[in-house]
């Protein structure tokens, strides 16, 4: 755990994370349960061009890999506060890894989760081939742990 | 057909102002631990005897969770008013989302409910089709407290008139 409330990282990444075809199905019919979500020739025919993941899928996954990119550097992530921006650049097709790399870009000592400072994140969110999947900027909720 | 179905218009038909109450989903404590294992395994959010003497005094659900089932309940609500459109046709994707903010916890048994208004229309076209509808979305747990909102832009195909 850092000792100055200002303190930020410039970059670390998380270890990577993979959605096989069942999680994607499983997610879709919980949660967003449109046919190129949910069916492989539906997929083919749909504006993604293969089944894909639900961008909300790929948000929840992406902030599981922010909070682990985070605790290799000895913060303790409790949860999001705010997404500023989310923008979604091309779909995550079946059995692709996603690995988030984390930014962190300022700390405030205010934070609306108790015993939480915040920190002020900007997250890469890149499939196995490096491209990226998912950009956000974002507020990230930080056990204040022994620095209290 | 002479009546317009919301799945069924184009980009120009849809309105700024356009109003929709999505519907309401009361959380158990089993999907929200269930959900949590996967994506927030965070003991607040999968462990209930633990969770009572942490920061929230109790199970909460992890806030993509609150976020994720706004989703159900558009496509549900939209389903509705599909009319044999099930192939998501004019009903693309999201492309970003912004000034999303969850502002208190949802718990076990707290009844969410989601609405959707339409707040602009951008001019710029995609890939020669689609346009972009900017929606405020809000939910409210059941004292009528804001819990989330958030701004989102989604395709919507250009064509009609």
């Amino acid at each position: 755990m850092s000792d100055s409330p200002n303190a930020t990282i410039s970059t670390v990444c998380s270890a990577p994370l993979t959605l096989n075809e069942a999680c994607i199905t499983e997610f879709a019919e919980q949660f967003d349960p449109q046919p190129y979500h949910l069916d492989k020739q539906a997929g083919l025919n749909s504006i993604f061009g293969s089944l894909c993941a639900s961008g909300w899928q790929v948000a929840a996954l992406g902030t599981r890999l922010v909070g682990d990119g985070l605790a290799k550097e000895g913060y303790t992530f409790i949860a999001l506060t705010r997404v500023e921006t989310l923008r979604w650049k091309r779909p995550m097709f079946v059995d692709e890894d996603l690995v988030a790399k984390v930014s962190i870009v300022d700390m405030m000592p205010e934070c609306s989760v108790p015993e939480c400072q915040t920190a002020i994140i900007e997250a890469d969110l890149n499939n196995s081939n490096g491209e990226c999947v998912a950009v956000m900027r974002c507020h990230a909720a930080i056990d204040l742990g022994d620095d209290v | 057909m002479s009546a317009l179905y919301l799945r069924n218009r184009w980009f120009e038909d849809l309105p700024v102002g356009e109003f929709h109450v999505f519907g309401s989903h009361t959380f158990s404590e089993l999907e929200i631990i269930e959900f949590a294992k996967l994506y927030a395994p965070q003991e607040e959010f999968t462990q209930p005897d633990i969770a009572r003497d942490l920061r929230w005094r109790g199970l909460v659900a992890t806030p993509w969770h609150v976020t994720a089932m706004w989703m159900r309940k558009m496509v549900d609500y939209m389903e509705v008013y599909a009319q044999g459109v099930n192939d998501g046709r004019r009903n693309g994707a999201g492309v970003g989302v912004s000034n999303l903010e969850w502002f208190e916890p949802v718990r076990p048994g707290h009844t969410i409910t989601y609405t959707y208004e339409i707040i602009a229309k951008s001019d710029k076209v995609i890939r020669d089709k689609w346009g972009i509808i900017t929606s405020r979305n809000e939910a409210f747990n059941q004292y009528s407290n804001k819990v989330m909102q958030f701004e989102i832009d989604i395709l919507a195909e250009r064509g009609g008139a």
